[in-house]
Protein backbone atom coordinates (compact mmCIF):
# COMPACT_ATOMS: atom_id res chain seq x y z
CA UNK A 1 0.00 0.00 0.00
CA UNK A 2 2.65 2.29 0.92
CA UNK A 3 4.12 1.41 -2.68
CA UNK A 4 0.93 2.60 -4.18
CA UNK A 5 1.29 5.75 -1.94
CA UNK A 6 4.71 6.54 -3.06
CA UNK A 7 4.15 5.71 -6.50
CA UNK A 8 1.35 8.20 -6.85
CA UNK A 9 2.87 11.08 -4.69
CA UNK A 10 5.92 10.39 -7.60
CA UNK A 11 7.19 13.70 -8.85
CA UNK A 12 7.23 12.67 -12.09
CA UNK A 13 3.69 11.63 -11.71
CA UNK A 14 2.91 14.78 -10.82
CA UNK A 15 4.68 16.62 -13.17
CA UNK A 16 2.50 14.66 -15.96
CA UNK A 17 -0.30 15.90 -13.87
CA UNK A 18 0.43 19.44 -13.61
CA UNK A 19 1.32 19.11 -17.58
CA UNK A 20 -2.28 17.52 -18.11
CA UNK A 21 -3.50 20.05 -15.85
CA UNK A 22 -2.18 23.07 -17.42
CA UNK A 23 -2.88 22.21 -20.93
CA UNK A 24 -6.52 22.15 -20.17
CA UNK A 25 -6.40 25.11 -17.93
CA UNK A 26 -4.99 27.40 -20.61
CA UNK A 27 -4.90 25.38 -23.85
CA UNK A 28 -8.18 23.62 -23.50
CA UNK A 29 -9.16 24.21 -27.46
CA UNK A 30 -5.54 23.15 -28.45
CA UNK A 31 -6.51 19.77 -26.54
CA UNK A 32 -10.13 19.69 -27.33
CA UNK A 33 -9.89 19.95 -30.84
CA UNK A 34 -7.00 16.79 -30.77
CA UNK A 35 -9.42 14.77 -28.66
CA UNK A 36 -12.79 15.20 -31.08
CA UNK A 37 -10.40 14.87 -33.80
CA UNK A 38 -8.75 11.73 -32.73
CA UNK A 39 -12.46 10.36 -31.84
CA UNK A 40 -14.93 11.61 -34.72
CA UNK A 41 -12.39 10.00 -36.92
CA UNK A 42 -13.66 11.14 -40.32
CA UNK A 43 -16.68 13.11 -39.90
CA UNK A 44 -16.69 16.84 -41.72
CA UNK A 45 -15.51 18.89 -40.22
CA UNK A 46 -13.45 16.65 -37.84
CA UNK A 47 -10.80 14.43 -39.15
CA UNK A 48 -8.06 12.95 -38.01
CA UNK A 49 -6.07 13.76 -40.71
CA UNK A 50 -5.46 10.03 -41.81
CA UNK A 51 -3.95 10.78 -45.45
CA UNK A 52 -0.17 9.59 -45.52
CA UNK A 53 -0.35 8.32 -41.66
CA UNK A 54 1.27 5.17 -43.39
CA UNK A 55 3.42 4.06 -46.44
CA UNK A 56 2.06 0.98 -47.85
CA UNK A 57 4.44 -1.06 -49.51
CA UNK A 58 1.42 -1.37 -52.68
CA UNK A 59 -0.75 1.87 -53.99
CA UNK A 60 -3.40 1.72 -56.35
CA UNK A 61 -5.24 4.21 -58.66
CA UNK A 62 -8.22 4.08 -60.62
CA UNK A 63 -9.32 5.05 -63.94
CA UNK A 64 -12.43 4.18 -66.15
CA UNK A 65 -11.77 3.13 -69.86
CA UNK A 66 -14.36 3.23 -73.31
CA UNK A 67 -15.31 0.60 -75.62
CA UNK A 68 -12.00 1.49 -77.57
CA UNK A 69 -10.04 1.33 -74.73
CA UNK A 70 -9.24 4.56 -74.40
CA UNK A 71 -9.06 6.29 -70.97
CA UNK A 72 -12.00 8.58 -69.84
CA UNK A 73 -10.74 11.58 -68.20
CA UNK A 74 -12.13 11.99 -64.09
CA UNK A 75 -13.08 15.56 -65.00
CA UNK A 76 -15.96 14.24 -67.41
CA UNK A 77 -18.08 13.03 -63.97
CA UNK A 78 -17.10 15.67 -62.03
CA UNK A 79 -14.68 14.23 -60.25
CA UNK A 80 -11.07 14.04 -59.97
CA UNK A 81 -9.23 10.68 -60.24
CA UNK A 82 -8.34 10.60 -56.60
CA UNK A 83 -11.44 11.19 -55.53
CA UNK A 84 -12.54 8.07 -57.92
CA UNK A 85 -10.19 5.83 -56.25
CA UNK A 86 -11.02 7.00 -52.76
CA UNK A 87 -14.62 5.97 -53.65
CA UNK A 88 -13.48 2.82 -55.33
CA UNK A 89 -12.10 1.97 -52.08
CA UNK A 90 -14.81 2.90 -49.87
CA UNK A 91 -17.00 0.82 -52.09
CA UNK A 92 -14.64 -2.32 -51.77
CA UNK A 93 -14.41 -2.28 -48.35
CA UNK A 94 -17.85 -2.29 -47.52
CA UNK A 95 -18.59 -5.14 -50.58
CA UNK A 96 -15.40 -7.09 -48.68
CA UNK A 97 -17.46 -6.80 -45.46
CA UNK A 98 -20.77 -7.85 -46.90
CA UNK A 99 -19.13 -10.81 -47.95
CA UNK A 100 -17.31 -12.29 -45.57
CA UNK A 101 -20.39 -11.84 -42.97
CA UNK A 102 -22.06 -14.51 -45.24
CA UNK A 103 -18.76 -16.33 -46.10
CA UNK A 104 -16.52 -15.94 -42.88
CA UNK A 105 -14.11 -19.17 -43.58
CA UNK A 106 -10.89 -17.82 -43.83
CA UNK A 107 -9.88 -19.75 -46.69
CA UNK A 108 -12.34 -17.74 -48.50
CA UNK A 109 -10.86 -14.66 -48.10
CA UNK A 110 -8.41 -14.14 -50.97
CA UNK A 111 -11.46 -15.34 -53.21
CA UNK A 112 -14.23 -12.83 -51.35
CA UNK A 113 -10.77 -9.99 -52.01
CA UNK A 114 -11.01 -11.04 -55.29
CA UNK A 115 -14.89 -10.85 -55.58
CA UNK A 116 -15.24 -7.28 -54.01
CA UNK A 117 -12.92 -5.66 -56.30
CA UNK A 118 -15.33 -6.85 -59.31
CA UNK A 119 -18.25 -6.02 -57.41
CA UNK A 120 -16.47 -2.33 -56.55
CA UNK A 121 -15.50 -1.89 -59.87
CA UNK A 122 -19.24 -2.64 -61.16
CA UNK A 123 -20.77 -0.32 -58.95
CA UNK A 124 -18.76 2.84 -59.75
CA UNK A 125 -18.99 2.28 -63.78
CA UNK A 126 -22.56 2.13 -62.78
CA UNK A 127 -22.68 5.22 -61.06
CA UNK A 128 -20.52 7.18 -62.43
CA UNK A 129 -22.01 6.06 -66.34
CA UNK A 130 -25.43 7.56 -65.21
CA UNK A 131 -22.88 11.31 -65.06
CA UNK A 132 -22.75 10.83 -68.85
CA UNK A 133 -25.41 12.78 -70.85
CA UNK A 134 -27.50 10.89 -73.61
CA UNK A 135 -25.03 12.13 -76.47
CA UNK A 136 -21.69 11.60 -74.39
CA UNK A 137 -23.08 7.84 -73.42
CA UNK A 138 -23.78 7.76 -77.03
CA UNK A 139 -19.85 8.83 -77.50
CA UNK A 140 -18.48 6.18 -75.69
CA UNK A 141 -20.73 2.95 -76.03
CA UNK A 142 -19.12 0.73 -73.23
CA UNK A 143 -17.75 1.69 -69.76
CA UNK A 144 -15.11 -0.46 -67.72
CA UNK A 145 -13.18 0.76 -64.34
CA UNK A 146 -9.12 0.12 -64.53
CA UNK A 147 -7.58 -0.80 -61.12
CA UNK A 148 -3.71 -0.07 -61.25
CA UNK A 149 -1.66 -1.49 -58.02
CA UNK A 150 1.54 -0.14 -57.83
CA UNK A 151 4.60 -1.88 -56.00
CA UNK A 152 8.43 -2.70 -56.47
CA UNK A 153 9.90 -5.61 -58.45
CA UNK A 154 12.55 -7.75 -57.25
CA UNK A 155 15.10 -5.50 -59.27
CA UNK A 156 13.24 -2.46 -57.09
CA UNK A 157 11.19 -1.27 -60.00
CA UNK A 158 7.62 -0.09 -59.97
CA UNK A 159 5.50 -2.86 -61.12
CA UNK A 160 1.80 -2.60 -62.16
CA UNK A 161 -0.64 -5.11 -61.56
CA UNK A 162 -3.34 -4.07 -63.85
CA UNK A 163 -6.78 -5.38 -63.16
CA UNK A 164 -9.95 -4.89 -65.75
CA UNK A 165 -13.28 -4.53 -64.43
CA UNK A 166 -16.60 -5.49 -66.44
CA UNK A 167 -17.61 -3.62 -69.64
CA UNK A 168 -21.38 -1.68 -69.25
CA UNK A 169 -23.08 -1.24 -71.78
CA UNK A 170 -23.90 2.64 -71.33
CA UNK A 171 -27.12 3.08 -73.40
CA UNK A 172 -28.88 0.93 -70.54
CA UNK A 173 -28.20 2.99 -68.32
CA UNK A 174 -30.12 6.47 -67.03
CA UNK A 175 -28.47 9.59 -68.35
CA UNK A 176 -28.10 13.09 -67.08
CA UNK A 177 -29.37 16.20 -68.87
CA UNK A 178 -28.34 17.62 -72.06
CA UNK A 179 -26.28 20.64 -71.41
CA UNK A 180 -25.39 19.16 -67.92
CA UNK A 181 -21.83 18.26 -69.11
CA UNK A 182 -18.61 19.49 -67.70
CA UNK A 183 -16.43 21.91 -70.39
CA UNK A 184 -13.00 20.37 -71.18
CA UNK A 185 -10.94 21.39 -68.55
CA UNK A 186 -7.42 23.81 -70.00
CA UNK A 187 -4.30 22.47 -69.57
CA UNK A 188 -2.13 22.63 -66.15
CA UNK A 189 -2.46 24.50 -63.89
CA UNK A 190 -5.95 23.63 -63.52
CA UNK A 191 -8.28 26.13 -62.18
CA UNK A 192 -9.43 24.15 -59.60
CA UNK A 193 -6.35 21.56 -59.49
CA UNK A 194 -5.52 22.04 -55.79
CA UNK A 195 -8.12 20.40 -55.32
CA UNK A 196 -7.90 17.21 -57.53
CA UNK A 197 -4.13 17.67 -56.24
CA UNK A 198 -4.75 17.34 -52.63
CA UNK A 199 -3.81 15.04 -49.87
CA UNK A 200 -5.10 11.57 -49.93
CA UNK A 201 -6.85 10.02 -47.40
CA UNK A 202 -5.16 6.41 -45.96
CA UNK A 203 -6.29 3.46 -47.05
CA UNK B 1 7.12 38.57 -0.74
CA UNK B 2 5.10 41.64 -2.23
CA UNK B 3 6.60 39.99 -5.78
CA UNK B 4 4.99 36.79 -4.90
CA UNK B 5 2.17 38.02 -4.14
CA UNK B 6 1.90 40.10 -7.62
CA UNK B 7 2.38 36.90 -9.21
CA UNK B 8 -0.24 34.81 -7.16
CA UNK B 9 -2.59 37.82 -7.75
CA UNK B 10 -2.15 37.45 -11.48
CA UNK B 11 -2.35 33.64 -11.36
CA UNK B 12 -5.87 34.25 -9.56
CA UNK B 13 -6.64 36.81 -12.16
CA UNK B 14 -6.84 34.42 -14.83
CA UNK B 15 -10.16 33.25 -16.40
CA UNK B 16 -11.16 30.35 -18.98
CA UNK B 17 -10.30 32.99 -21.23
CA UNK B 18 -6.43 33.65 -20.42
CA UNK B 19 -4.81 31.21 -22.25
CA UNK B 20 -1.03 31.51 -21.43
CA UNK B 21 0.98 33.38 -23.26
CA UNK B 22 -1.83 35.26 -23.92
CA UNK B 23 -1.40 37.71 -26.79
CA UNK B 24 -3.65 40.59 -26.93
CA UNK B 25 -4.18 41.06 -30.64
CA UNK B 26 -5.00 45.15 -31.68
CA UNK B 27 -8.38 45.84 -33.09
CA UNK B 28 -6.19 46.26 -36.74
CA UNK B 29 -4.34 42.86 -36.53
CA UNK B 30 -7.68 41.01 -36.17
CA UNK B 31 -9.44 43.03 -39.09
CA UNK B 32 -6.33 42.11 -41.54
CA UNK B 33 -7.07 38.30 -40.20
CA UNK B 34 -10.58 38.41 -40.45
CA UNK B 35 -10.15 39.84 -44.60
CA UNK B 36 -7.95 37.73 -45.16
CA UNK B 37 -9.39 34.69 -43.65
CA UNK B 38 -12.73 36.18 -45.60
CA UNK B 39 -11.00 36.63 -49.25
CA UNK B 40 -9.96 32.47 -48.68
CA UNK B 41 -13.00 31.61 -48.22
CA UNK B 42 -15.09 33.56 -50.43
CA UNK B 43 -12.24 32.23 -52.96
CA UNK B 44 -12.88 28.83 -52.05
CA UNK B 45 -16.23 28.27 -51.51
CA UNK B 46 -16.73 24.53 -52.84
CA UNK B 47 -18.04 25.20 -56.33
CA UNK B 48 -21.90 23.07 -57.68
CA UNK B 49 -19.80 20.95 -60.70
CA UNK B 50 -17.70 19.40 -57.81
CA UNK B 51 -20.65 18.48 -55.85
CA UNK B 52 -22.61 15.02 -55.65
CA UNK B 53 -25.19 15.22 -58.89
CA UNK B 54 -28.97 16.31 -57.72
CA UNK B 55 -29.97 13.23 -58.77
CA UNK B 56 -27.36 11.21 -57.35
CA UNK B 57 -27.86 9.17 -53.95
CA UNK B 58 -25.15 9.34 -51.07
CA UNK B 59 -23.58 6.58 -50.77
CA UNK B 60 -21.59 6.99 -47.96
CA UNK B 61 -23.43 9.55 -46.00
CA UNK B 62 -20.73 11.45 -43.89
CA UNK B 63 -20.99 13.81 -40.72
CA UNK B 64 -24.14 15.40 -40.52
CA UNK B 65 -25.86 13.88 -43.91
CA UNK B 66 -25.93 10.51 -41.60
CA UNK B 67 -29.04 12.18 -39.99
CA UNK B 68 -29.86 15.03 -41.73
CA UNK B 69 -31.05 15.13 -45.76
CA UNK B 70 -28.83 17.89 -47.30
CA UNK B 71 -29.66 16.92 -50.63
CA UNK B 72 -31.76 19.78 -51.05
CA UNK B 73 -28.59 22.01 -51.42
CA UNK B 74 -27.42 19.80 -54.73
CA UNK B 75 -30.35 22.32 -56.75
CA UNK B 76 -28.82 24.81 -58.82
CA UNK B 77 -31.60 27.50 -56.29
CA UNK B 78 -30.39 26.47 -53.75
CA UNK B 79 -26.71 26.48 -53.82
CA UNK B 80 -27.07 30.09 -55.07
CA UNK B 81 -29.06 30.62 -51.67
CA UNK B 82 -26.17 28.94 -49.99
CA UNK B 83 -22.73 30.82 -51.56
CA UNK B 84 -25.17 34.65 -51.44
CA UNK B 85 -25.89 33.86 -47.80
CA UNK B 86 -22.02 33.28 -48.03
CA UNK B 87 -21.46 36.36 -49.42
CA UNK B 88 -22.98 38.54 -47.35
CA UNK B 89 -21.46 36.99 -44.13
CA UNK B 90 -18.40 37.12 -45.08
CA UNK B 91 -18.82 40.95 -45.40
CA UNK B 92 -20.39 41.45 -41.72
CA UNK B 93 -17.58 39.11 -41.00
CA UNK B 94 -15.08 41.31 -42.02
CA UNK B 95 -16.55 44.25 -40.13
CA UNK B 96 -16.44 42.37 -37.39
CA UNK B 97 -20.15 43.28 -36.39
CA UNK B 98 -22.56 40.87 -34.93
CA UNK B 99 -19.35 38.50 -35.42
CA UNK B 100 -21.39 35.27 -33.68
CA UNK B 101 -23.87 35.59 -36.18
CA UNK B 102 -21.52 36.09 -39.32
CA UNK B 103 -19.35 33.39 -38.13
CA UNK B 104 -22.00 30.77 -37.50
CA UNK B 105 -23.55 31.68 -40.88
CA UNK B 106 -20.38 30.69 -42.82
CA UNK B 107 -19.85 27.89 -40.60
CA UNK B 108 -23.35 26.52 -41.97
CA UNK B 109 -22.62 27.81 -45.26
CA UNK B 110 -19.72 26.02 -45.44
CA UNK B 111 -20.83 22.54 -43.46
CA UNK B 112 -23.88 21.92 -45.91
CA UNK B 113 -21.77 21.70 -49.45
CA UNK B 114 -18.54 20.15 -48.07
CA UNK B 115 -20.24 17.99 -46.12
CA UNK B 116 -22.40 16.38 -49.42
CA UNK B 117 -18.60 16.54 -51.28
CA UNK B 118 -17.80 14.10 -48.46
CA UNK B 119 -20.31 11.72 -48.73
CA UNK B 120 -19.65 9.98 -51.84
CA UNK B 121 -17.47 7.53 -50.12
CA UNK B 122 -14.19 9.96 -50.43
CA UNK B 123 -12.85 12.42 -48.17
CA UNK B 124 -11.51 15.36 -49.30
CA UNK B 125 -9.35 16.96 -46.50
CA UNK B 126 -9.51 20.46 -48.40
CA UNK B 127 -11.90 21.87 -46.28
CA UNK B 128 -11.74 20.62 -43.01
CA UNK B 129 -8.95 22.99 -41.61
CA UNK B 130 -11.11 26.42 -43.01
CA UNK B 131 -14.70 25.17 -41.40
CA UNK B 132 -13.21 23.83 -38.40
CA UNK B 133 -11.50 27.26 -37.84
CA UNK B 134 -14.65 28.92 -38.59
CA UNK B 135 -16.31 26.53 -36.35
CA UNK B 136 -14.18 27.45 -33.24
CA UNK B 137 -14.55 31.03 -33.74
CA UNK B 138 -18.49 30.88 -33.88
CA UNK B 139 -18.26 28.95 -30.79
CA UNK B 140 -15.71 30.98 -28.96
CA UNK B 141 -17.88 34.10 -30.12
CA UNK B 142 -20.80 32.57 -28.63
CA UNK B 143 -19.26 31.64 -25.65
CA UNK B 144 -18.12 35.17 -25.20
CA UNK B 145 -21.11 36.42 -25.81
CA UNK B 146 -22.85 34.87 -23.12
CA UNK B 147 -20.05 35.04 -20.78
CA UNK B 148 -20.13 39.13 -21.39
CA UNK B 149 -23.81 39.95 -22.31
CA UNK B 150 -25.85 39.48 -25.13
CA UNK B 151 -24.69 43.43 -25.81
CA UNK B 152 -21.46 41.95 -27.73
CA UNK B 153 -23.54 40.28 -29.55
CA UNK B 154 -23.91 42.83 -32.28
CA UNK B 155 -20.81 45.07 -31.16
CA UNK B 156 -17.59 44.43 -32.05
CA UNK B 157 -14.86 44.49 -29.56
CA UNK B 158 -11.02 44.40 -29.70
CA UNK B 159 -11.40 41.89 -26.59
CA UNK B 160 -13.73 39.32 -28.46
CA UNK B 161 -11.54 38.99 -31.60
CA UNK B 162 -8.45 38.70 -30.15
CA UNK B 163 -10.29 36.46 -27.89
CA UNK B 164 -11.43 33.89 -31.09
CA UNK B 165 -7.61 34.64 -32.38
CA UNK B 166 -6.03 33.23 -29.96
CA UNK B 167 -8.92 29.87 -29.65
CA UNK B 168 -8.01 29.90 -33.86
CA UNK B 169 -4.74 29.27 -33.24
CA UNK B 170 -5.21 26.98 -30.60
CA UNK B 171 -7.63 25.17 -33.23
CA UNK B 172 -4.69 25.35 -36.29
CA UNK B 173 -2.06 23.71 -33.81
CA UNK B 174 -3.86 20.80 -32.07
CA UNK B 175 -4.80 20.00 -35.65
CA UNK B 176 -1.34 20.10 -37.10
CA UNK B 177 -0.13 18.06 -34.10
CA UNK B 178 -3.05 15.48 -34.14
CA UNK B 179 -2.38 14.87 -37.78
CA UNK B 180 1.51 13.97 -36.82
CA UNK B 181 0.08 12.25 -33.85
CA UNK B 182 -1.85 10.34 -36.32
CA UNK B 183 0.84 9.25 -38.43
CA UNK B 184 2.66 7.73 -35.22
CA UNK B 185 -0.25 5.76 -34.59
CA UNK B 186 -1.99 4.44 -37.84
CA UNK B 187 1.96 3.65 -38.78
CA UNK B 188 2.64 1.75 -34.93
CA UNK B 189 5.67 4.48 -34.56
CA UNK B 190 7.55 3.41 -38.25
CA UNK B 191 6.29 6.32 -40.10
CA UNK B 192 9.88 7.35 -41.15
CA UNK B 193 10.56 4.10 -41.51
CA UNK B 194 8.25 3.42 -44.18
CA UNK B 195 9.11 6.41 -45.70
CA UNK B 196 10.83 4.72 -48.30
CA UNK B 197 7.90 3.64 -50.10
CA UNK B 198 6.75 7.37 -51.06
CA UNK B 199 8.08 6.75 -54.47
CA UNK B 200 5.16 4.61 -54.90
CA UNK B 201 2.87 7.40 -53.93
CA UNK B 202 4.50 9.81 -56.27
CA UNK B 203 3.93 7.65 -59.20
CA UNK B 204 0.33 7.00 -58.37
CA UNK B 205 -0.51 10.69 -58.24
CA UNK B 206 1.48 11.41 -61.34
CA UNK B 207 -1.00 9.30 -62.97
CA UNK B 208 -4.16 10.37 -61.22
CA UNK B 209 -2.60 13.81 -62.59
CA UNK B 210 -3.07 12.59 -65.73
CA UNK B 211 -6.24 10.72 -65.54
CA UNK B 212 -7.73 13.98 -64.58
CA UNK B 213 -7.63 15.67 -67.97
CA UNK B 214 -5.47 12.99 -69.73
CA UNK B 215 -2.97 15.94 -69.56
CA UNK B 216 0.68 14.63 -69.39
CA UNK B 217 1.98 16.39 -66.28
CA UNK B 218 5.69 17.68 -67.21
CA UNK B 219 8.75 16.36 -66.16
CA UNK B 220 9.68 17.51 -62.83
CA UNK B 221 12.66 17.95 -60.09
CA UNK B 222 10.52 15.52 -58.23
CA UNK B 223 10.19 13.26 -60.71
CA UNK B 224 14.31 13.18 -60.57
CA UNK B 225 13.98 13.51 -56.78
CA UNK B 226 11.70 10.48 -56.36
CA UNK B 227 13.91 7.90 -59.16
CA UNK B 228 16.91 8.99 -56.86
CA UNK B 229 14.66 7.74 -53.89
CA UNK B 230 13.73 4.58 -55.21
CA UNK B 231 17.69 3.65 -54.72
CA UNK B 232 18.31 5.53 -51.97
CA UNK B 233 15.57 4.53 -49.69
CA UNK B 234 17.18 7.29 -46.39
CA UNK B 235 16.37 10.09 -49.15
CA UNK B 236 12.62 9.90 -48.17
CA UNK B 237 13.48 9.04 -44.79
CA UNK B 238 15.52 12.58 -44.75
CA UNK B 239 13.56 14.70 -46.68
CA UNK B 240 9.77 13.28 -44.83
CA UNK B 241 10.91 14.01 -41.06
CA UNK B 242 11.07 17.11 -41.25
CA UNK B 243 7.55 17.22 -41.99
CA UNK B 244 6.30 15.16 -39.22
CA UNK B 245 8.96 17.30 -36.72
CA UNK B 246 6.78 20.43 -38.16
CA UNK B 247 3.59 18.71 -37.60
CA UNK B 248 4.37 17.37 -34.01
CA UNK B 249 5.96 20.99 -33.50
CA UNK B 250 3.39 23.33 -34.33
CA UNK B 251 2.24 23.42 -30.77
CA UNK B 252 5.20 26.15 -30.11
CA UNK B 253 2.57 28.31 -32.82
CA UNK B 254 0.97 29.10 -28.85
CA UNK B 255 4.38 29.64 -27.25
CA UNK B 256 4.08 33.67 -28.18
CA UNK B 257 4.30 36.09 -31.65
CA UNK B 258 7.97 34.82 -32.36
CA UNK B 259 7.43 31.22 -32.03
CA UNK B 260 3.85 31.67 -33.84
CA UNK B 261 5.99 33.34 -36.89
CA UNK B 262 8.91 31.25 -36.72
CA UNK B 263 6.81 27.74 -36.67
CA UNK B 264 4.46 28.90 -39.06
CA UNK B 265 7.58 29.73 -41.49
CA UNK B 266 8.24 26.49 -40.98
CA UNK B 267 5.27 24.93 -41.63
CA UNK B 268 5.05 26.61 -45.00
CA UNK B 269 8.16 25.13 -45.87
CA UNK B 270 7.24 21.63 -45.04
CA UNK B 271 4.20 22.14 -47.33
CA UNK B 272 6.42 23.40 -50.15
CA UNK B 273 9.18 20.40 -49.96
CA UNK B 274 5.66 18.30 -50.18
CA UNK B 275 4.50 19.97 -53.25
CA UNK B 276 7.88 19.98 -55.01
CA UNK B 277 8.65 16.20 -54.11
CA UNK B 278 4.98 14.78 -54.38
CA UNK B 279 3.20 17.52 -56.51
CA UNK B 280 0.34 18.25 -53.32
CA UNK B 281 -0.68 20.93 -52.46
CA UNK B 282 -2.30 22.71 -49.66
CA UNK B 283 -2.95 26.30 -50.68
CA UNK B 284 -5.42 26.76 -48.24
CA UNK B 285 -3.87 25.19 -44.90
CA UNK B 286 -0.33 27.79 -46.50
CA UNK B 287 -2.56 31.01 -46.43
CA UNK B 288 -4.35 29.53 -42.97
CA UNK B 289 -0.90 29.77 -41.67
CA UNK B 290 0.00 32.96 -43.19
CA UNK B 291 -3.04 34.73 -41.92
CA UNK B 292 -3.26 33.28 -38.07
CA UNK B 293 0.59 32.24 -36.97
CA UNK B 294 2.92 34.45 -39.25
CA UNK B 295 0.94 37.44 -38.40
CA UNK B 296 2.80 39.86 -41.63
CA UNK B 297 0.92 42.83 -40.79
CA UNK B 298 2.11 43.31 -36.92
CA UNK B 299 5.63 42.11 -37.99
CA UNK B 300 5.60 44.68 -40.72
CA UNK B 301 4.37 47.60 -38.36
CA UNK B 302 7.01 46.21 -35.68
CA UNK B 303 9.67 46.78 -38.53
CA UNK B 304 8.66 50.09 -39.35
CA UNK B 305 8.04 50.94 -35.87
CA UNK B 306 11.81 49.92 -35.14
CA UNK B 307 13.55 51.44 -37.80
CA UNK B 308 11.71 54.81 -37.10
CA UNK B 309 12.38 53.99 -34.00
CA UNK B 310 8.89 55.01 -32.54
CA UNK B 311 8.66 52.03 -29.84
CA UNK B 312 10.10 48.53 -31.44
CA UNK B 313 8.47 47.18 -28.11
CA UNK B 314 6.00 44.47 -28.50
CA UNK B 315 3.59 45.45 -25.87
CA UNK B 316 3.54 49.32 -26.68
CA UNK B 317 2.32 48.36 -30.44
CA UNK B 318 0.01 46.44 -29.00
CA UNK B 319 -1.35 48.97 -26.45
CA UNK B 320 -1.28 51.65 -29.27
CA UNK B 321 -3.73 49.30 -31.12
CA UNK B 322 -5.96 49.52 -28.57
Amino acid sequence: MSFITTTLKSPWLLRARDLVVHLLKYWPWFVFSMVIGHMTKENFPFSHWPMYADFAKNVDYVFFEDKQGQPVPAYIFRETSARLKRQFNSERKREFKELREKNPDREMRPALEKQSVENAALLMTERLGQRLTEKQQAQYEEMRMIRVVLSYDEDNRIKRDRFDGQYISLADLPHAPEGTEVPPLPPQPLPDNAEGSEEEGAE
Amino acid sequence: MSSNTKTKTNEEKRSLFDIIPRIEFAWWETLCMRLGFAWLLYNRFPFLERLPHADEALTFPNGIAKWVDLTWALQPEAYLVIKSIMGFACILYVTGFAFPIASTALFVCFLIPCTLQNSLGSFSHYYQMMVLLLLAQALASWIWTFAKGPRTLVQPGTALHSFTTRVTLQVLAGNYVLCGLTKLIISEGKWIVNSQYMPLQFEKIKMQHYYNALVEVPPNVGDKLNAYAIDNPWFSMMAYTPGLIAELGAVALLFGRAWALWTGVFIVAMHYIIKVTMNLNFQQHEAMVWIYAANIPFWTVWLIAKALKIGSNKHELQAAGK
